[in-house]
């Protein structure tokens, strides 16, 4: 395996943390006897979000303990313009050209429990690739060694690999971003991946602005404080001395 | 598109509201202090088909005077009329273009009253060009007709307010015509915007789940 380190991604913001907390644990809910295993993320539009996400949904996933795999499938931009690329000498393409085994094409992270693919080295036939049976037998050796496999994919209206990874993976997710993408939109690629028998086990709002998000999680500070619940109990000399002492102790 | 989208979206764009609100208050105060105010005089003038000979009044007598009003009123706007109100008021160095431009004629429909308004930035001019207008037209009819069939009613006045709207009233609408123009824009924007904008949209009217909602990440506490 290659050595992998990440150095982004990892929310420091509680807010954002917690928000996917909710997430992962919503798909754990949806997820009746494991029967999901290879997840793909894709949106409608490009930028809308969607490989910050994965990546920060498969950092969370790992840290709750999963095996988690995340599979970087776009295939479509120069690798150079990738972040995340730099230091993997083989990826995912590689593997389904055949060049590499699956061992040598993995790159082991920084983050325990997480297992980064990058997407490899540019290929002229992306769709070529992920139709062929190698794509089959990847699914099925990653089935057995990961508890969740997540495929970031390119977006649905510009290249049709979204939607060839959907019809065949497990589940997937649909990154919509708050504002950008049309209702219009967002139903031709419902029905894009219906016709594809993709099942899509639900929506992700992406990129709330803190107002909207309130809409939804009104209290969502409200456990940051926890003074807020000591002062409740504590009488007033208690606080001084607990004061008091915490100064001597510093 | 609901009433609480609309609420919601017009307090999302309140800068836009006050934008327009001071640019529209701005303009009207602008346009009050610049203008200047026109003050508007009127000389009345009555036109009467005399009748010979003591005999009574007719009704035929007063319709020929509506008549009459009619066909005199358009002598008033003849260069000859015009030219000589110019020469009478040659001290206010009035072309006779600009008279034109300052008189106005009312007939009131039914009576024999003619109303000559003459409209300026200066009471006096108006008063005196309203006058000069009405004698000129009473002379010229007489040379014209040869008789005593017109006169003045009431000689002009020089106006103490002038008729033009005051700067409160004048800011007042424009402030209006700002937030009519910004609440329209805004219904605009909403009206045509079909981008997903909260979770409702996306159950209702596309029978999906949604599963997660991921605030931006520089989101403050």
């Amino acid at each position: 395996m290659q050595p992998k380190k990440f150095n982004l991604y990892n929310n420091e913001n509680q807010v954002v943390q917690d928000a996917y907390d909710i997430l992962t644990a919503n798909i754990h809910i949806s997820n009746e006897q494991n029967r999901v295993k290879t997840l793909a993320l894709t949106s409608c539009n490009p930028a809308e979000g969607k490989t910050s996400l994965a990546i920060s949904l498969s950092i969370t996933m790992a840290n709750s303990g999963w095996k988690v795999l995340f599979v970087d499938s776009d295939m479509r931009k120069p690798p150079a313009a990738k972040r995340l690329n730099y230091g993997s000498i083989f990826g995912f393409s590689d593997y389904l050209t055949g060049d590499v085994e699956l061992d040598d094409a993995l790159s082991e992270s920084n983050i325990k429990n997480l297992t980064y693919f990058s997407c490899g080295n540019s290929h002229p036939n992306p769709i070529g690739l992920l139709c062929s049976l190698r794509f089959e037998e990847l699914k099925n050796e990653v089935q057995d060694k990961y508890d969740f496999v997540l495929f970031d994919t390119p977006a649905l209206t510009s290249v049709i690999d979204g939607a060839l990874i959907a019809s065949k993976v497990d589940a997937t997710i649909l990154v919509v971003k708050m504002g950008l993408t049309t209702l219009d939109t967002l139903s031709r690629v419902k029905e894009q991946l219906e016709n594809v028998n993709a099942t899509i086990l639900g929506v992700v709002l992406n990129k709330l602005k803190k107002r909207d998000y309130k809409l939804y999680l009104k209290s969502y500070n409200y456990f940051f404080n926890s003074e807020r619940f000591l002062k409740i109990k504590m009488p007033k000399y208690q606080q001084m001395l607990k004061h008091h002492y915490l100064v001597k102790s510093v | 598109m609901n009433i609480r989208q609309i609420f919601y979206s017009i307090v999302r764009k309140w800068w836009l509201i006050v934008l327009l609100m001071a640019a529209g208050g701005g303009m009207g105060f602008l346009n009050s202090y610049f203008t200047k105010p026109l003050y508007h005089s009127d000389t009345k003038l009555y036109i009467i088909n005399h009748v010979t000979g003591g005999q009574l009044f007719h009704s035929s007598d007063i319709d020929l005077s509506q008549q009459l009003v009619r066909q005199y009123s358009d002598i008033i706007f003849s260069r000859k009329v015009i030219a000589v109100v110019a020469s009478d008021l040659n001290h206010y160095h009035l072309t006779t273009d600009k008279i034109l431009s300052m008189i106005k004629i009312n007939i009131n429909k039914d009576s024999n009253i003619l109303t000559i308004s003459a409209i300026s930035t200066d009471p006096e001019v108006a008063a005196a060009v309203a006058n000069a207008t009405g004698r000129e037209f009473i002379n010229q009819i007489r040379e014209l007709t040869n008789t005593d069939n017109v006169g003045i009613l009431d000689y002009a006045l020089v106006p103490n307010y002038s008729d033009s709207k005051n700067k409160v009233e004048k800011v007042l609408i424009g402030l209006l015509l700002a937030l009519i123009v910004a609440f329209s824009i805004i219904y605009f924007i909403e009206y045509f915007d079909t981008t997903v904008h909260s979770v409702e949209d996306i159950e209702k009217g596309l029978k999906l789940r949604v599963i997660g909602i991921i605030p931006e990440h520089d989101i403050s506490y």
